[in-house]
C-alpha cells in the first residue's frame, strides 16, 4: 500500500486520504446505525421493541390520562393509539350554570391548561402534534369554545435510518446529498411561503375577527347599560352575526395557517431526520421561521380567544343582564301576570304602576340591600377575585412568560443550532485544510523519507550490484583472458601452421619449378627437330622458381639466379644428349686438329695432324684405375687423344662435369675447336648445378615445412 | 644453312672458306693468267701457272692467315696496374673465353 501511493501523487494522495476519511467518518457512522447487529442481535432487538411497545399500549389503555401523557410524550403515537384503541374520548364541556363570576373563573382555568397545551410548546427534537382545525365555534356564547384537541397530525413519519449500502452510499452520497438538499430547500421554501401567505391572511383575519369582537363586545355593552333599544340590539346582532363569521374564519384561517405551519414542520423534522440533508442550512432557517411562524399562529389565536374571552365576558355580561330581565319580568310578570311588559297598553293602571312601583322599590331595596351585603362581600370578593386575577394572570403571566421563554428558547436553540452549523462548517472547512495541509505534509514528508529510503537502497544495492557485477565481469574477464589465451594460442599456431603450409606450399611450390628446370635440363625440346630448336629458354622456369621462392626474398635462391649465365636464362641450355651426340664431332674435329699446339700451325700441321688422326686409335675403353680413384694426373703429360679419349669415356659414363673437366685440358686448336662444345658444356653443367642447388635447397624447404 | 655458331664447325667451315678462296684465287689467278697470257705472255703457259699458283699461294696464305687467326695475340690495350687488386682490364678481348693469358 505504502508502495502504491508512493507511486501517486500527493495531491492525488490526499484526495484519497481525504475521500476516504469522509468516506470512512460517513461510513462508520452510518454503519453505526445500520449495522446493528447480526442475526441475533436483531432478534433481541426487535423482541425488546414489541414488548416496549406492547406496555405503551397498555399503559395508554389503562385510562385516557395515561393515554394523552403518552399521546403527548411519543410523536405519533395517537395514531396508534387511535388504531388500537379507538378515538380519544372528549372531556364533556362544561354547560352549568353557575355563578357569573365563578364560571368566568372556571373557564378561564379551563382554558389555561387548554392554552398551554395549545401554547407553542415544542422544541424541535420532540415535535408535539398541534392542534389542527378548531371545532366549528358554536353560537352560543354560553358554551365555552373548547378546543377539541383532535389530534389528527398526521403521524410523523418515522424516519427509518436510512439503510443505505456502504457502496450506494459511497457512490452517491455527494450527489443524492446535494439532490436532496436542494429538494429539501426548494420544498422548505414552498412551504414557508404558503404558510408566511396563509398566516398572514389568518392574521389579518385574526385582527379583523378581534376588532369586530371588541366592536360587538362594546356595543353589546352599549346596548345592555344603555337604553335597551331593539335598534341596538339588531346592531349587535348583526354585529354578533359579523363577529361570529369573522371568527369562524379567522378560525379557519388560523386552521388553514396551523395547517400549513405543520405540514412545514412536517418537511423540516423530515429534513432533519433525513441522514443525507441533516446539515442543510436551510433547515436552521425554516426552523427559525417555523418557531415564528408557529408564534404567530398562536398569537393568532390567542388574540382571537383573547376576543373571544371579552365577548364572552360580554356575552356573559349580556346573559346575566338578560337574566336579570327575565327574572324581572317573571317576578313582575309573577306579580302582574296579565301584563306583559311593553306589549300591551302603553299606559299602565295605577294599580299596576303602585305595584309596580311598589315591587320595583322592595325591588330597590332588595338590591340594595344585596348591593350592600354585596359591597361588603365586595371587599372579600374583590380581594379573592382580585387574588385569583392575580394568580390567573401570574399563571397567565407565568403562561405567557413560558410561551415567551419557550419562544425564546426555540429562537435560542435555532440560533445555537445556526451557530453551531455554522461553527461546523467554518471549523470543517478549516478541518479540511487542515487535513489537506496534514496530508500534504504527510505526504511530502512520505516522499521524503520515501526518496531517501529509495536513495539509501538504491546506493545499497547498487554497490551491491556493483559488487556482483565487478565480480561477474572478473570472472568474465578471466575466462575471457583464457578464451583469448586459448584464441591467441590457436591464431599463433594456426598463423605457425599457415606458415608452415605456406612455406610448405612454397617450397613445394619451389621444388616443383627447380624440378621443372631440371626436368628442362634433362628433357627439354624432346622430339624437336635439331638441338638448336631444343634449347628452351630458361626465363620461365627462372622466374617460377623466383616467384616460388618468395620473389627476391630468398638470398640463396636468388644467387644462385644471379649465377645463373645470361645465355642460359635467355636462350637455353642444351640438355646432355645434344651435348653428347655434339661431342662426336667435336672429338672428331679434335683429334684432326690435334697436332696444332697454342701457336697455331700451319696448314701442312693441320694435314699432317688430319693424317695422325686417322691413323690414332681409340685409346682405352676404361680408365685408368689411377683417374678413377681420382688420385693426382699429370695434367700435362696427357695428350689431346688421351684427353679426349678420357673424356668421351666419362660422356660415356654420363660424366660430363669429369668430361669438361678432362675438354678443358684441351690446348691449342682443339681447345678452339671444343671451346663451343666446352662453353655449352659448362653452361649445361652451372645450369644443372643451379638447378641441383635449388632443388636441394627446396627439398631442405620442404623436409623443413614438413 | 647458315653458318654455324659451333666452334666445332668452325673449322670446317674455315677450311670451306680457305678452299673456296683458294680455288676462286686459283681461278682467279688462272684466268687472270690466261689473260695475261692471252694478252700480253703470248699464250704461255706460265701466266696461268703463275697465276694459279699465285692463286694457290695467295689462298693457302689466307688459309694459314684464318687458321693462326686465333692464336693472334691482339693487345689494343693492356693496362698493367701494380695496386694489390690487380684487376686487368684488357678490352677487345672478349673472343678469348679461354685464353688465360689474359
Amino acid at each position: 500500500m505504502l508502495r502504491i501511493s508512493t507511486r501517486l501523487r500527493p495531491h492525488v494522495t490526499s484526495r484519497v486520504v481525504r475521500g476516504r476519511g469522509g468516506g470512512g467518518v460517513g461510513r462508520r457512522f452510518q454503519s453505526s446505525q445500520s449495522g446493528r447487529g447480526g442475526v441475533g442481535n436483531g432478534l433481541l432487538v426487535v423482541a425488546g421493541s414489541s414488548t416496549f411497545v406492547a406496555g405503551l399500549v397498555g399503559y395508554a389503555a389503562w385510562s385516557d390520562d395515561n393515554r394523552r401523557k403518552v399521546e403527548r410524550g411519543i410523536p405519533g403515537s395517537s395514531y396508534v393509539l387511535s388504531g388500537l384503541l379507538g378515538p380519544l374520548a372528549e372531556k364533556p364541556p362544561v354547560t352549568e350554570e353557575q355563578g357569573l363570576l365563578k364560571k368566568k373563573l372556571d373557564r378561564e382555568k379551563k382554558k389555561k391548561p387548554k392554552e398551554v397545551e395549545s401554547a407553542p410548546a415544542p422544541a424541535v427534537e420532540e415535535v408535539k402534534p398541534e392542534s389542527a382545525p378548531l371545532q366549528e365555534v358554536t353560537p352560543d356564547p354560553a358554551v365555552p369554545v373548547d378546543a377539541a384537541e383532535v389530534t389528527t397530525s398526521p403521524p410523523v413519519p418515522e424516519e427509518k435510518p436510512a439503510v443505505i449500502s456502504l457502496e450506494e452510499r459511497l457512490a452517491s452520497s455527494e450527489v443524492s446529498q446535494d439532490v436532496e438538499n436542494a429538494a429539501l430547500s426548494q420544498a422548505l421554501q414552498d412551504l414557508a411561503y404558503q404558510a408566511q401567505k396563509e398566516l398572514t391572511g389568518a392574521l389579518s383575519a385574526a385582527e379583523d375577527a378581534a376588532r369586530v369582537v371588541q366592536q360587538h363586545a362594546e356595543k353589546a355593552y352599549q346596548a345592555i347599560d344603555g337604553a335597551q333599544d331593539k335598534e341596538q340590539f339588531e346592531a349587535v346582532a348583526e354585529l354578533a352575526v359579523e363577529r361570529n363569521r369573522l371568527v369562524e374564519d379567522a378560525h379557519k384561517r388560523i386552521a388553514a395557517a396551523g395547517e400549513a405551519v405543520e405540514k412545514f414542520r412536517e418537511q423540516v423534522s423530515e429534513g432533519q431526520q433525513s441522514g443525507l440533508t441533516k446539515e442543510n442550512p436551510a433547515l436552521i432557517a425554516a426552523e427559525e421561521t417555523l418557531v415564528e411562524m408557529k408564534y404567530a399562529v398562536d398569537k393568532a389565536r390567542g388574540m382571537i380567544l383573547e376576543a373571544e374571552r371579552d365577548s364572552k365576558v360580554v356575552s356573559s355580561y349580556k346573559a346575566l343582564v338578560e337574566a336579570g330581565r327575565e327574572q324581572f319580568e317573571a317576578e313582575v310578570r309573577s306579580l302582574l301576570p296579565e301584563v306583559k311588559l311593553g306589549e300591551t297598553s302603553d299606559k299602565l293602571t295605577q294599580d299596576e304602576l303602585n305595584l309596580l312601583l311598589a315591587h320595583a322599590h322592595r325591588k330597590v331595596l332588595h338590591m340594595q340591600t344585596q348591593l350592600a351585603r354585596l359591597q361588603t362581600m365586595e371587599h372579600d370578593r374583590f380581594k379573592e377575585a382580585l387574588a385569583r386575577q392575580r394568580s390567573e394572570d401570574s399563571q397567565l403571566l407565568e403562561a405567557k412568560v413560558e410561551t415567551e421563554l419557550d419562544r425564546q428558547r426555540q429562537q435560542l436553540d435555532v440560533e445555537y443550532k445556526k451557530r453551531v452549523m455554522d461553527m461546523k462548517e467554518e471549523l470543517e472547512g478549516e478541518l479540511r485544510s487542515q487535513l489537506k495541509r496534514q496530508a500534504a505534509a504527510h505526504s511530502d514528508h512520505l516522499a521524503d523519507v520515501l526518496y531517501v529510503q529509495e536513495k539509501d537502497l538504491e546506493n545499497k544495492w547498487s554497490s551491491i550490484l556493483q559488487d556482483k557485477v565487478q565480480s561477474e565481469k572478473d570472472t568474465y574477464l578471466s575466462s575471457l583472458a583464457k578464451i583469448q589465451g586459448q584464441l591467441h594460442g590457436l591464431q599463433s599456431a594456426l598463423a605457425m601452421r599457415a606458415d608452415v603450409d605456406k612455406a610448405a606450399l612454397s617450397a613445394r611450390e619451389l621444388w616443383l619449378a627447380c624440378e621443372s628446370l631440371r626436368n628442362a635440363l634433362r628433357n627439354s625440346g624432346e622430339g624437336a627437330p635439331s638441338w638448336e630448336e631444343q634449347l628452351k629458354p630458361l626465363q620461365d622456369h627462372i622466374s617460377a622458381i623466383r616467384k616460388a621462392s618468395g620473389g627476391d626474398s630468398n638470398p640463396y635462391v636468388e644467387a644462385v639466379l644471379a649465377s645463373l649465365g645470361e645465355d642460359a636464362v635467355g636462350r637455353g641450355v642444351y640438355p646432355e644428349e645434344a651435348l653428347r651426340e655434339r661431342f662426336i664431332k667435336v672429338e672428331r674435329v679434335c683429334k684432326r686438329v690435334a697436332m696444332i699446339g697454342d701457336n697455331g700451325g700451319s696448314l701442312l700441321r693441320y694435314l699432317l695432324s688430319y693424317i695422325q688422326s686417322f691413323l690414332v686409335l681409340d685409346a682405352f675403353e676404361y680408365l685408368p684405375g689411377s683417374e678413377v680413384r681420382n688420385e693426382e694426373v699429370a695434367v700435362d703429360s696427357l695428350s689431346i687423344y688421351d684427353i679426349l679419349a678420357r673424356a668421351r669415356y666419362c660422356l660415356e659414363k654420363d660424366d660430363l662435369c669429369m668430361s669438361v673437366r678432362y675438354m678443358n685440358l684441351l690446348r691449342g686448336e682443339a681447345r678452339n675447336v671444343a671451346s663451343g662444345w666446352l662453353k655449352e658444356a659448362r653452361l649445361t653443367l652451372e645450369t644443372r648445378q643451379a638447378a641441383y642447388a635449388l632443388l636441394a635447397h627446396a627439398a631442405a624447404t620442404a623436409v623443413q615445412a614438413l | 644453312m647458315a653458318t654455324s655458331s659451333r666452334s666445332e664447325d668452325l673449322l670446317g667451315q674455315k677450311w670451306d672458306r680457305c678452299v673456296a678462296d683458294t680455288l676462286i684465287k686459283i681461278g682467279g689467278g688462272l684466268t687472270l693468267g690466261v689473260v695475261f697470257s692471252a694478252i700480253v705472255f703470248k699464250r704461255r703457259p706460265w701466266p696461268l701457272i703463275f697465276g694459279m699458283g699465285a692463286g694457290m699461294g695467295m689462298g693457302y696464305s689466307n688459309c694459314q692467315h684464318e687458321f693462326n687467326e686465333p692464336f693472334l695475340v691482339k693487345a689494343d690495350k693492356i693496362l698493367c696496374s701494380f695496386v694489390f687488386q690487380v684487376k686487368p682490364k684488357s678490352q677487345g678481348n672478349s673472343e678469348q673465353p679461354a685464353a688465360e693469358a689474359n
